[in-house]
């Protein structure tokens, strides 16, 4: 152990403290060179084998080290190193090759890239989004700008950006690492392209930069070392910047791949922890990509996807499902899915994308391209038959490059039928063929196969019918098809019908805004338009007009109804039945009946987002009878029993959170359960639309079926929009539909009012009798629409007891489209006899008829009145 | 002229110290007090530990050399220097930009010779 004296301490302190200052101005870290000195010095009196240091050894050993020496380039020599330095780490010192790599791939391809990308969507639309947000957009213009900073900085001597340039290219390296790894699965199939084609530089574009960024960085930090003091500082934590901010912003997609997992799950308890967390961080874009598929090249190049879903890809129909659990929108109420960066469309959606829903039995996606050209809505009523005819011919218009298929849920008025169907081919009408239901569609899909021309109507349910038409051509092809519709008028009195427009309910096709359907009916008596947005007029005496214009969005609200004036005296009207097997006629009458209120009312109230219309649905019930025994349930995650209708369960209903779209099912079956103890009843099913059937309705089919005389359903749809549970009920006698005017608590307020003591309604009823004889009978003569709501009453009969057959071959004798029966309209003769069809005779279908003869039934009616008030 | 050839020399011998250094430091690491016994032994440099130690000292700040400390059987803990990457790329430099400065210098002593 040495041992120092005291004085050789001192006057080794000393020497630190004349030496300080000169070592400060050198630059050097001075507590490490005096530290290095004492160490230095311990060495020497080590080697010297002192065991005690005296001030005499510290003083030989200091005249030996010396005294710092000023480095050399601190006077005048320090501009010229700079000089010197900067000449050999200036970029453009590196020869001409080098600097061209250094621009071209540092600079000009990374720009290059992000602005292709950017206006076209080229990899998004073939593989994944590499530019989800301008977010991303900013962070990927990042790199070409920090290279093209560095390469200024290092032109300027290092001096300039001294303070951020090590940050900024930190992130730029983090950003270009991040989507050097995101575009590892393309790096292959680019180099290849480079080797064979001489193109595929851009998916290299991310690790080619990266490199020049990094070499850059170097020659930056040499040239400041070599010039001064100072490093290039902030790179590491630049770079972990920028990478944790591409994290960040992938954290929401993650999340949505992971959440659909999940979602796709087996266990129903992991399903909803899929569904909750969707609910809560899920990113809807993304969702709604998936619900219009992605190519096998896309998810096999989605290296996020593959991270977090373990290369497990959602099938479109899932994701449809899972987008309604989590939103309670049907994936197609909404515009097509957008890259958030203002580039037009989802190239997902882009002309070289296979309609998955093309023949099938679901509307599916919006196609791009695809728009309803024209409408128009002709119609005629029979005010005193109460029959209306409506003609809806629509045109298609195709502005991709594809073929498409034109598809729609059209809700027909209430106790509608389908009696016409027409496709123009080389601009002559085709009239359909009418037969069983699988028939139909068996020919439209072969048709559809051949790409030849076909349309095809089937029921979706109570009420509503679906439209398939293929194809509309490509490039501005336009497709015209005409539905003939048959409906009775609601009756408001004895004096007064109402008709409804039908309308789409779900499509795959657009109706721009400035859209207008051009509606026209005419009859005998004087008609008047609800809410004044019709105008009126008479062309001559004894015949009534009303026409107008009605956007998409109005079509089926109350102010667009025409409402039909008639004469209240006539209670009897028939028609003669031609197409039976004997002459025969039917009848129908008009009478009042008293509204029997149900016994017990079990209200099923469905909890999707969707139901956005509580409150008024609380304050319409404190209209229901107290005579009605009722009970209030919600199709939440779980049905949920409320309870008796009372002012707290009003108020409970009006604070309840609707959240996604709920699985309906279960409480509706429960709900029959309940109802069914009790005859008389109903269940009145309050829902949002219901885009996607989460679950097998056969269970609620089964009950309602099996129990005819059971209890009802009656269905209170609050917007316009399909109804997959209401479709699988499709021909189910118990199943009815509350017609709407648009406003809820109105028409359930108008519905609870009618169960009062004193409620009534007008109704007809229609029978058929042997024409025994020609004798003119009692009442007016209607059209032959009349046999048809007859033959569409007596086919849903058969049906409902089985006798399917004879249902499908009624249907097909009168021409009409029900649960058992549709029609298609095929291009050729050779086509029907293919498939074992025939087109009915053009003779045979009905039409808009010409005023002189409405003014000859007209002249009849009133002639026969007369001679009926004048009594025998 | 002793006094003229004496400047020069010193301002030759501070202009070459950062490069003695740096390639003392090529082949391996060596600790600090090995490093200034190698550089104050060489020939024609005349330089002094009270010189050097400030001179490792910046070149480190600069980022040119790394240093560490390792504990020793033989005495103090031992501070060992090696080259940075930047470093090897200075010196790079430096032996390029030397190369190439004693190679005109020889054409020129050849001229001077010629004539």
């Amino acid at each position: 152990m040495r041992t120092w004296t005291a004085a050789a301490r001192e006057e080794l302190e000393q020497y630190f403290d004349r030496v300080r200052t000169a070592l400060e101005a050198s630059g050097a870290d001075v507590a490490e060179v005096i530290d290095d000195l004492r160490r230095h010095i311990e060495q020497e009196a080590a080697i010297s084998q002192l065991e005690v240091v005296t001030e005499q050894d510290v003083r030989r050993l200091l005249a030996r080290i010396g005294a710092p020496e000023p480095p050399a380039s601190e006077a005048s020599g320090r501009h010229e190193g700079r000089s010197s330095a900067l000449a050999t780490a200036d970029p453009r010192s590196r020869g001409p090759l080098a600097n061209a790599m250094a621009i071209g791939f540092g600079i000009v391809l990374p720009t290059i890239a992000l602005l292709i990308e950017w206006m076209t969507g080229m990899c998004a639309g073939a593989f994944f989004a590499p530019l989800p947000t301008l977010w991303h957009v900013a962070l990927v213009a990042m790199v070409p700008l920090t290279n093209g900073l560095l390469w200024r900085a290092l032109r300027q001597g290092g001096e300039a950006g001294r303070g951020w340039v090590g940050w900024a290219s930190g992130v730029a390296v983090g950003v270009e690492l991040y989507y050097a790894l995101l575009f590892l699965p393309l790096m292959l199939p680019g180099l290849l392209g480079i080797v064979f084609y001489g193109w595929g530089l851009l998916p290299l574009s991310p690790v080619l930069s990266m490199i020049v960024t990094l070499l850059l960085i170097r020659r930056l930090r040499v040239q400041r070392a070599a010039i001064g003091p100072g490093a290039v500082r902030g790179v590491w934590p630049g770079f972990a910047v920028g990478l944790a901010g591409l994290v960040f912003l992938e954290t929401p997609e993650a999340l949505t791949r992971y959440g659909l997992t999940l979602a796709t799950d087996d266990d129903p308890r992991t399903i909803r922890r899929g569904i909750q967390l969707l609910r809560d961080w899920g990113d809807r874009d993304v969702l709604l990509r998936d619900c219009y598929g992605r190519t096998r090249a896309a998810e096999n190049m989605d290296l996020v996807g593959w991270v977090v879903t373990g290369g497990r890809a959602t099938r479109p129909e899932k994701a449809r499902e899972i987008y309604y659990r989590v939103t309670g929108q049907p994936f197609n109420s909404v515009p097509a899915p957008k890259v958030r960066t203002g580039r037009a469309r989802w190239a997902g959606l882009d002309d070289w994308t296979w309609d998955f829903d093309q023949a099938g039995e679901e509307v599916g996606g919006r196609i791009k391209g695809l728009t309803l050209h024209s409408s128009r809505l002709d119609a005629v009523v029979e005010p005193d038959a109460a029959i209306a005819y409506c003609e809806w011919t629509m045109e298609f218009k195709n502005a991709s490059a594809r073929q498409r298929e034109a598809r729609a849920q059209i809700l027909l008025p209430p106790g509608g039928v389908v009696s016409r169907l027409t496709l123009w081919v080389n601009g002559e009408e085709r009239e359909a063929a009418f037969a069983g239901r699988g028939e139909v569609r068996e020919a439209y899909e072969k048709i559809v196969r051949q790409r030849r021309d076909p349309v095809l109507v089937t029921t979706a349910g109570p009420d509503r019918v679906l439209v398939q038409c293929f194809p509309v051509p490509p490039d501005g092809g336009i497709m015209k098809v005409r539905l003939g519709i048959t409906a009775p008028l609601e009756m408001k009195s004895a004096e007064t019908g109402l008709m409804r427009w039908p309308h789409a309910i779900e499509r795959n096709f657009t109706i721009h805004e400035t859209f207008r359907h051009q509606l026209w009916v005419e009859g005998p008596r004087p008609l008047t338009s609800s809410g004044g947005a019709l105008q009126t007029e008479q062309p001559r005496e004894g015949w009534h007009a009303i026409r107008g214009q009605a956007q998409e969005t109005d079509l089926w609200l109350a102010r667009n109804f025409v409402q039909v004036s008639r004469e209240g005296a006539v209670r009897e009207v028939w028609a003669r039945d031609t197409r039976g097997a004997t002459p025969d006629v039917v009848r129908r009458t008009l009478r009042a009946a008293a509204v029997r209120p149900p016994a017990r009312m079990v209200l099923v109230i469905d909890g999707s987002q969707g139901m956005d219309q509580m409150p008024a649905l609380a304050e319409a019930l404190a209209e229901l009878p107290s005579t009605v025994e009722a009970s209030v349930m919600i199709a939440g995650d779980e049905p949920v029993s409320v309870g008796a209708v009372s002012t707290d369960t009003r108020d409970r209903l009006a604070r309840w959170r609707v959240r996604g779209g709920q699985d309906n099912v279960p409480a509706l079956v429960e709900a029959w359960d309940v109802a069914v103890q009790r005859p008389d009843s109903l269940v009145v099913w309050i829902c949002a639309p219901v885009p996607v059937a989460l679950e097998s309705a056969e269970g609620l089919r089964q009950r309602y079926e099996r129990r005819p005389n059971g209890p009802r359903l009656m269905a209170v749809q609050t917007r316009v929009g399909p109804n997959r549970l209401l479709e699988a009920l499709d021909g189910v006698a118990a199943v009815q539909l509350l017609p709407r005017t648009g406003d809820l608590a109105a028409d359930l307020g108008a519905l609870f009012r009618s169960w009062t003591d004193t409620g009534s309604r007008w109704e007809w009823a229609q029978e058929r009798e042997i024409d025994v004889s020609a004798a003119p009978r009692e009442g007016a003569e209607a059209s032959s629409h009349l046999v048809r709501l007859w033959a569409k009453d007596e086919i849903r009969r058969l049906a409902a007891s089985r006798m399917t057959e004879a249902a499908v071959e009624m249907a097909g004798r009168y021409q009409l489209v029900t649960p058992v029966s549709g029609a298609v309209v095929l291009e050729t003769a050779q086509q029907y006899r293919d498939s074992g069809l025939e087109p009915v005779p053009p003779s045979t279908v009905p039409s808009i008829p010409e005023p002189s003869t409405w003014a000859l039934l007209a002249l009849g009616s009133g002639f026969l009145l007369f001679m009926r008030r004048r009594g025998p | 002229m002793n006094d003229y050839f004496d400047n020069w020399t010193v301002q030759v011998r501070k202009g070459l110290l950062d490069l003695c250094v740096l390639s003392a430091l090529a082949e391996k690491e060596r600790y600090g007090y090995e490093l200034v016994k190698t550089l104050v032994d060489l020939p024609g440099l005349g330089v002094t530990e009270g010189t050097l130690y400030p001179l490792l000292s910046r070149l480190r700040v600069q980022g040119l050399v790394t240093a560490r400390l390792e504990e020793s059987p033989e005495g103090p803990a031992r501070k060992y220097y090696a080259l940075s990457s930047a470093g090897r790329e200075v010196l790079g430099l430096m032996q390029q930009y030397m190369d190439g400065l004693n190679q005109g210098a020889r054409i020129l002593r050849k001229r001077g010779a010629i004539a």
